[in-house]
């Protein structure tokens, strides 16, 4: 394919890339398809076939056309920069660009173009779809930007016509008078293409630019406090999770896969990271009331006292003796339009942070005022025992059974009486005393869960108008979704005088194996139950397998009823989809973590402080006398070892020879290595070595100097004598003196019997050479 | 010419007088100077190049205050080609070899084919988008225009060599120097230029342009001819090249007897001579011009320049006679010997260098070549103005001696200054 071709598709590709990386993220989805068929046709029909080729005047014209088609778009918009009018723009043009007849402008044009739509999109928050972009992105550019030089460079030089013949002047009588001399280049071959070569050379240097990239952006200090994330990042919408639950609306729960925060565990104490089996549990909130309107709607609602409004005590780290098998969750939440904030409960402390408030009333955390960012904070738990969360985990405070045992008031004694009928009901197919309360929590669970009755669904169901939505649940249609089961065991628990309320927050077992994180997305949000136990029901062995003072004021135990709720995360599977999915999360994570994240402090801690620690550790072990001591210790053990104790073994003397053929092989590689790094030091090497031999016999050297001055010096190809003979001639013809002439052969055949035939010379001869060369010095001071 | 860079010394050649001798006839001639050894490369930004640095400067600096981190990516993105640009750039020029091969000779305003042939003597990498650039200039003018033709390389794999050329016409005669070659490439990206010169200077002679000669000059020439011989054989002269000896025959003058001969032979012998079918010939031109030359004045000179080439080169082709040419010069020339191709290319040498000049040193330029010719030698005065030869007091020496003034009545002139030449000479 000749090169003017593979310019037309690079160039083409280059123009769809660009609104491709400004679509990136669904911000102008259909960008990219138009420009996409644009280009396909324009390659084609105009650059192929040149069936639509636009002149100068029809693109100015679609050009202010676009123009103001721009103008009135952003004439609608009030207010700041409207970047998509922007970027709509630079798209239009690009457009009538494709159709013109391309000429090096052209191509100038487009590519700028496109250059400029990724620098209009980097200003938005991208994910790591845009990052591989950039990579093809920047393959293509490459190679667009060396095709486009090889064809201009090559258009230029080639020349098909002859120099014109002089043509007389009218007047002269001299042919040639006023005619100017005239040059051409010859024609050159069209080639067919540009080889595997290019495209290597492309590559590496792809791989290079890459590479100079990530030194460039781990190198660079960070100046302000925090990254900037550009004007794309939007809030999200909390669609799984609110502090407020309704029943008894209709509509389906729609299952969002977007990402909403990832969680890291790591044991505190080692720093390892902390595997966890199975599903874990992040509450954000708890809601303790539950009622029901004049309709048939349902709603849990937290207990308590409005919000203190006003900065909370930040957290306090915890001192010491609290750390036992403490583990540490490192949490990075995705900008939402919420302010609490999800973990493992119970969680402490590990280091003071003003951005964390703990709101105690209703039993959340919270952020302050930075809903709008990516959020990365630390917290410790002790939720977790042999690699488990635990379902029973110490109430940290005092706790008020009686605010948690309220039923619905309306529609009969509680509100809710099939629901309490049918809950008495399975107790008392049980043999579980009323005091072992955990057994009776735990068994009402088990049959909302296991007994087959009711159903799991994320559709919306009618329900009965006038009764308790969750009394229909129970009663007419035992189908529902996570909250419905919850709320019905909240309340069958209430209904036999054990203490509950409803916990909402996200539940994932989706654990990615690269990045050795938990990823939790929008459709993880669920809804379980929290029994209490008062001091008194907390189960014995758990009072002895612990620290008693825990169990100060009581446990929580954590209930969850909903059928489904082991099957809705998306499980890693093993299909090759799921493992790219897995690939694409961590890529993901890595990409936010590391990159639109990157700021002063992760720079210092992720790149700075362990580079001057590598550099500092090695110094130290460098410099230390016991290092090297131990390792010639560790060295001569295992070389005795190797002989069992005798002073001469084989495998000794081959390891012996490997070590002193590492410093030859040392000198070869740091002089390979100078040679490339210093231009004009590793070339002429062979002739060098020869000349050295040369030299060695001096009045060679001295003749050779010489002849320097007459501007003769020997070529590589040459041998001594053929350079002689050569010298001998152009002696001749310069001095015309036969004696000077005859001297290089003198002093070059004295040079073959001493360096070559191994003799020395006689005095007379050695001579006889001085002599010759005082004639040929004397040669050259006369001329 | 051969010139390499870095991959082996290069092949360097002597001084100037030292090179001068390489080619005695002087019509290609290598000097090599100081500048010619050396290879350092000159390194220069495009103008793309500084639209593309200020380019990546300002994302850069935008994406550094702002703190954005994806523009800081995109940053260094941009400074990859600016890195891999510069250094190809070197890697590119490294190890190429470059032989300029010229013709001989050309005459003014013929075409001129120049190939180069870039030899790239690394083993792996290839070469792209090389430049070869020429700086030509013409000798002996300091005001004349540098010619710079280049010849483009797309590619030149490792380890193998490409031709190239480039065409074009010398109106004018006379030396041109052909300083090293430039090469240069701006591989991969046009950004940076990187530049090395190579190889060393060489001179190509470009002779004068050669017109057509009327029947006008070939019957005078053969009236000459007819009445130089009917003198001869008047008085009983001989004129050719000496053949050999053979017995004395009736008829044969005495004065072809060589006695020397006829001593050892105990018999009369004779010298044989080869008789010449064409008039010995002296040219002398003439190429006087006013201090400030004007264009007729100019084209007078080149004119005459150029018929005196014709005429040589017309006898030339035809040998057998004796030619003498003398052309005017910083150091008057005296081209003679029997007509033959080298003669040819002495003469026209000599008569691509030629100048015109006001001092008026034709006397002096006859009177000199009057003492070299044989008796019955054509002289033809070539000028650029009319020559009157009965001007005693202008040719006093010419007149003073009787011999010579005996030729004088011999010797026609041929003027560029007016019509006379349109009668032998058509220049082409």
């Amino acid at each position: 394919m000749h090169v003017e071709r593979l310019l037309q598709i690079s160039i083409a590709t280059l123009t769809v890339l660009g609104p491709l990386l400004l679509g990136v993220g669904e911000r102008f989805p259909t960008l990219p398809l138009w420009v996409l068929i644009a280009a396909v046709a324009s390659l084609w029909l105009t650059d192929t076939v040149g069936w639509v080729q636009l002149n100068r005047t029809a693109t100015n014209l679609a050009a202010i056309g676009a123009l103001a088609l721009s103008i009135g778009e952003l004439w609608q918009f009030q207010g700041g920069v409207d970047i998509p009018s922007l970027a709509r723009l630079l798209v239009y043009l690009q457009l009538i660009l494709l159709f013109q007849k391309k000429e090096f402008r052209t191509y100038w044009q487009l590519a700028v173009l496109s250059l400029v739509q990724v620098i209009v999109a980097a200003a938005f928050n991208q994910g790591a779809s845009f990052g591989l972009l950039m990579v093809a992105y920047l393959f293509v550019g490459l190679s667009a930007l060396a095709l486009f030089f090889l064809f201009r460079d090559r258009s230029a030089a080639d020349c098909h016509d002859e120099p014109p013949a002089p043509i007389p002047l009218e007047g002269t009588r001299w042919p040639l008078t006023g005619q100017e001399p005239v040059f051409v280049g010859s024609r050159v071959e069209e080639p067919s293409g540009v080889g595997r070569e290019f495209w290597g050379r492309v590559t590496k240097m792809t791989a290079g630019t890459l590479l100079l990239t990530v030194l460039i952006f781990s190198a660079v200090p960070r100046l302000g406090s925090g990254a900037r994330y550009g004007t794309g990042l939007s809030l999200q919408r909390m669609v799984g999770f609110s502090d407020v639950v309704t029943l008894g609306a209709l509509g389906t729960v729609i299952e969002d896969p977007q990402e909403v925060f990832v969680a890291e565990f790591v044991d505190h104490a080692t720093g390892d990271p902390y595997s966890v089996v199975g599903g874990v549990y992040f509450r954000g909130a708890v809601l303790t009331d539950y009622s029901k309107d004049s309709g048939s709607i349902g709603s849990w609602t937290a207990l308590g006292r409005p919000r203190f409004h006003g900065r909370q005590a930040p957290l306090a780290p915890i001192g010491p003796p609290s750390t036992d098998g403490l583990v540490r969750q490192q949490i990075t939440i995705q900008p939402m339009d919420r302010e609490e904030l999800f973990c493992v409960w119970p969680f402490v402390g590990i280091q003071r942070d003003d951005r964390l408030e703990f709101d105690s009333w209703r039993q959340r955390l919270l952020r302050h005022g930075q809903a709008g960012t990516r959020f990365s904070y630390q917290l410790g738990t002790s939720a977790f025992v042999d690699h488990m969360q635990r379902s029973i985990v110490p109430a940290g405070a005092p706790v008020n059974p009686r605010r948690l045992l309220g039923m619905p008031s309306s529609g009969g004694a509680y509100g809710v009486p099939e629901l309490t009928r049918l809950a008495a009901e399975w107790l008392r197919d049980t043999d579980l005393p009323e005091p072992d309360r955990l057994g009776r929590a735990r068994w009402l669970e088990h049959m909302l869960r296991d007994s087959g009755d009711f159903q799991y669904s994320l559709q919306g169901q009618v329900r009965e108008a006038g009764i308790d939505p969750i009394e229909d649940f129970v009663k007419n249609n035992r189908c529902g979704h996570c909250e419905y089961f919850a709320t019905a065991l909240a309340m069958m628990l209430r209904s036999q005088n054990i203490p509950s309320r409803l916990v909402i927050g996200f539940k994932t077992n989706e654990w990615n194996d690269l990045g050795q994180f938990y990823q939790v997305r929008q459709l993880h949000a669920h809804t379980w139950v929290e029994a209490y136990l008062e001091p008194r029901h907390v189960p014995p062995a758990m009072l002895h397998a612990g620290r008693p003072s825990e169990w100060t004021h009581g446990a929580w135990v954590r209930l969850d009823p909903t059928p489904a709720a082991r099957d809705m995360s998306l499980e890693s599977g093993g299909s090759i989809w799921d493992r790219l999915d897995s690939y694409f999360s961590w890529l993901d994570y890595v990409w936010t973590s590391y990159v639109m994240d990157m700021d002063r402090p992760r720079q210092e801690e992720a790149i700075y402080n362990p580079v001057i620690g590598a550099v500092k550790k090695l110094m130290d072990t460098l410099t230390d006398a016991t290092f090297w001591s131990g390792l010639a210790g560790s060295l001569k053990q295992w070389l005795l070892a190797l002989g069992d104790g005798r002073w001469f073994n084989w495998q000794g003397l081959l390891a012996a020879c490997a070590v002193l053929a590492l410093f030859p092989a040392a000198y070869v590689g740091l002089r390979w290595l100078w040679r490339r790094l210093v231009p004009g030091r590793g070339t002429g090497g062979s002739s060098r070595a020869a000349g050295r031999l040369a030299v060695q016999v001096e009045f060679y050297g001295r003749l050779e100097a010489l002849l320097a001055r007459f501007g003769l010096i020997r070529a590589t190809p040459e041998t001594q004598r053929e350079f002689a003979q050569h010298a001998r001639t152009s002696l001749l013809e310069s001095t015309g003196s036969a004696d000077v002439a005859s001297v290089p052969c003198e002093v070059v055949e004295a040079f073959y019997r001493v360096r070559f035939g191994g003799r020395t010379l006689d005095s007379a001869q050695a001579q006889a050479v001085e002599q010759a060369l005082a004639k040929l010095s004397d040669a050259t001071t006369q001329g | 010419m051969i010139g390499k860079l870095a991959a082996f010394p290069p092949v360097r050649f002597g001084s100037r007088w030292l090179a001068r001798l390489r080619d005695p006839i002087g019509l290609v001639r290598r000097r090599g100077d100081d500048s010619s050894r050396q290879s350092r490369s000159r390194f220069s930004v495009c103008r793309e190049g500084w639209y593309y640095l200020v380019l990546a400067v300002m994302v850069f600096g935008a994406a550094m205050l702002r703190e954005v981190n994806l523009m800081l990516i995109l940053g260094g993105m941009l400074f990859g080609p600016l890195l891999f640009n510069w250094r190809l750039t070197a890697v590119t020029l490294r190890g190429l070899e470059v032989r300029r091969r010229i013709p001989r000779g050309v005459c003014a305003g013929d075409l001129l084919v120049v190939n180069l042939e870039l030899t790239n003597a690394r083993r792996r990498i290839g070469s792209w988008a090389v430049t070869a650039q020429e700086r030509i200039r013409r000798e002996g003018n300091s005001g004349a225009k540098l010619i710079e033709p280049t010849t483009f390389f797309p590619y030149v794999p490792a380890g193998k060599s490409a031709v190239e050329g480039y065409r074009g016409r010398l109106p004018q005669r006379g030396r041109y120097r052909w300083e090293p070659i430039r090469l240069s490439t701006r591989f991969p990206f046009g950004l940076f230029r990187r530049e090395v010169s190579l190889g060393s200077d060489e001179t190509l002679l470009v002779f004068p342009r050669l017109g057509r000669l009327t029947q006008g000059w070939m019957k005078r020439r053969h009236e000459s001819f007819e009445g130089g011989h009917r003198r001869e054989r008047r008085h009983s002269r001989v004129s050719g090249n000496f053949f050999g000896v053979r017995e004395w025959r009736h008829g044969d003058s005495r004065r072809w007897i060589h006695w020397r001969s006829s001593a050892r032979h105990g018999d009369l012998v004779v010298r044989q001579f080869e008789q010449h079918r064409n008039r010995d010939v002296a040219i002398v031109l003439d190429l006087w011009q006013p201090s400030d030359p004007s264009m007729r004045d100019l084209e007078s000179v080149e004119l005459a320049v150029s018929f005196v080439a014709t005429v040589v080169a017309d006898m030339c082709r035809k040998v057998g006679c004796n030619l003498l040419v003398v052309v005017p010069g910083a150091e008057p020339g005296f081209v003679g010997g029997t007509a033959s191709a080298v003669l040819l290319q002495d003469a026209m040498a000599r008569l691509a260098l030629a100048e015109g000049s006001s001092d008026d040193r034709l006397p002096e330029f006859l009177d000199r070549a009057l003492t070299r010719i044989a008796p019955g030698t054509e002289v033809v005065v070539v000028s650029t103005r009319i020559v009157d030869l009965n001007d005693r007091r202008r040719f006093e020496a010419m007149w003073r001696d009787p011999a010579r003034r005996r030729r004088a009545g011999h010797i026609r002139t041929v003027t560029t200054a007016d019509g006379d030449l349109d009668q032998y000479f058509r220049p082409e």
